[in-house]
């Protein structure tokens, strides 16, 4: 926690200042006023046409630069085997990504579900599929893809980082946004489809490389309506859900005593609440964890102790940041579970 | 800031005019501050005109100028989103205009501080960057992104120390 106090801050002021002042701005107001005139329907997101160097730079070289998870301390385990004795067909968990509620609309939640192995290897084509039209374990989840989506190829090309793709074909309707979808929502399910295919493609080269779509067999110029050559994970603290609960999972059937709930958050000086209820409603244990980072993604984990047999629902949210000024409301994660 | 408070009846394509001549370089300054990205900036900003340009009869005018800054915050937040998930291939960038006639050491200062912000998280560099460029109070940054008082000045501690650290090379410089 820093001590500076407002004075001390003049030199960070200075600086501010210095290089607002050293932008140049473009653009005119006869060129907003023919835009009104132009756009009457609602407009899509427009490249930018003037950019300085670094900034184009950035975009440019960024490709690399945004699809590298560099959080690995967040992300979950990508597979991991479950049981080769068993002779049944061998099955790997694989982590697969669905949207739930926020605070601001939709964030994406993370799950384990197991797929065939093929040769060892996590079937991917499965994998992709089940973040398309997969039924998530938590009903509070869904896949934001419209229906009628099928994963009918997954491969690789080039080699490792920025000149590699990892080439998803679909079929179905999802060249175009669906009526009723908004642009965040439409991003959002890119990145669940994206981090869903780089995790299971852990093992690959192709691993971190963005994610080129051939839709019905053809190229296409816009998945979902977002135009754009690839499509990345995007940042965490950008598409991931604040408050999220890993274990136990919804459903899950643990034994009395104690349990140690794991979870990711981002949340305001890092403090988060979580509550047992029965019946929906009635808390008999509630208290405080706190995750290792403030503000951005990062692992929490907690114990109940002395859990009786029964079924409760577990949730765990952050703390309105206003002060119930704003409104605001809080970001949650709520698990069903059965003690036995 | 315009005095737009006692003028009610002043019509949408007016009071277009009057907040560009005020605040449309500024807004773009700010827009370039929280996504590093010139051409995304602009943009945002122009956007964010129009926007306000459509609902002109709906909202609340005396505080136009306030409503079109906390437009362009949130619409950069969802640019960020967006640059993050969707990558095209760009054509070569052009020779950076504002370069030319500036010390290559200026350029490059300020591209050092720009890279920092672009490190801190979405929420610090919005709190460090309305308050130390827009010179906003405390009141009036967390009424913009709809969190307490006391959010505000938790982010803008932690993200001074953050920029501190990332830029004390150029803050000795400044001395």
């Amino acid at each position: 926690m820093s001590t500076e106090n407002e004075h001390d801050d003049a030199d960070i002021r200075a600086l501010l200042h210095e290089t607002a002042a050293g932008i140049s701005t473009h653009g005119s107001l006869d060129e907003i006023k023919e835009r009104i005139v132009t756009e009457n329907s609602p407009r899509r997101w427009v490249l930018p046409t003037l950019a300085a160097a670094a900034a184009m730079a950035l975009v440019v070289g960024g490709i690399g630069y945004l699809l590298r998870d560099d959080d690995s301390s967040t992300a979950p385990p990508a597979a991991s085997p479950t049981d080769g004795a068993s002779g049944v067909p061998a099955e790997t968990d694989v982590s697969v990504w669905y949207a739930g509620a926020t605070r601001a609309g939709h964030g994406l939640f993370t799950e384990t579900h197991p797929v065939a192995s093929v040769d060892g290897r996590p079937d991917l084509e499965r994998a992709v599929q089940l973040a398309v039209s997969g039924e998530p374990h938590d009903p509070d989840y869904r896949t934001l893809w419209p229906g009628g989506v099928s994963v009918t190829d997954v491969g690789f090309s080039g080699g490792s980082g920025e000149a590699g793709t990892i080439n998803v074909s679909l079929d179905g309707p999802v060249a175009s946004r669906p009526a009723g979808m908004s642009e965040q929502d439409a991003l959002l399910a890119v990145s669940a489809l994206v981090r869903t295919a780089q995790a299971v493609a852990a093992d690959a080269p192709q691993a971190d490389s963005p994610v080129a779509f051939l839709v019905d067999g053809a190229e296409t110029a816009t998945v979902l309506g977002l135009a754009g050559d690839t499509f990345g994970p995007g940042e965490d603290d950008e598409v991931m859900a604040p408050v999220q609960v890993l274990t136990p999972t919804d459903g899950a059937t643990v034994p009395a005593g104690s349990l140690t709930v794991t979870g990711v958050a981002a949340a305001f000086e890092a403090n988060l609440n979580w509550e047992l209820l029965v019946g929906g409603d009635a808390v008999v244990a509630n208290g405080f964890a706190t995750a290792a980072e403030c503000c951005t993604l990062s692992p929490y984990s907690f114990q109940i102790t002395d859990l009786a047999p029964g079924s409760y629902t577990l949730v765990v949210h952050d703390v309105d940041e206003s002060g119930g000024e704003g409104g605001g409301g809080i970001n949650q994660d709520s698990k069903e579970i059965v003690v036995e | 800031m315009i005095a737009l408070k006692e003028e009610r009846t002043i019509d949408a394509d007016a009071a277009l005019e009057e907040l560009y001549a005020s605040h449309y370089a500024g807004l773009v300054r700010l827009a370039v501050l929280l996504l590093r990205d010139q051409g995304l900036a602009e943009d945002v900003v122009q956007d964010s005109f129009i926007a306000v340009h459509g609902k002109w009869r709906r909202i609340d005018q005396g505080n136009a100028p306030a409503y079109l800054r906390q437009t362009v915050v949130n619409r950069c937040r969802s640019a960020l989103r967006h640059r993050s998930v969707v990558a095209r291939h760009r054509p070569e960038p052009p020779p950076d205009d504002a370069g030319a006639d500036e010390s290559v050491l200026r350029h490059e200062r300020r591209e050092a501080v720009l890279a920092a912000l672009a490190q801190l998280p979405t929420r610090q560099r919005e709190v460090l960057v309305l308050r130390h460029y827009l010179d906003l109070t405390e009141r009036e940054i967390a009424g913009t992104l709809n969190i307490s008082q006391g959010a505000v000045k938790s982010h803008a501690s932690r993200a001074s120390a953050a920029l501190r650290n990332h830029l004390a090379g150029l803050l000795e410089e400044n001395r």
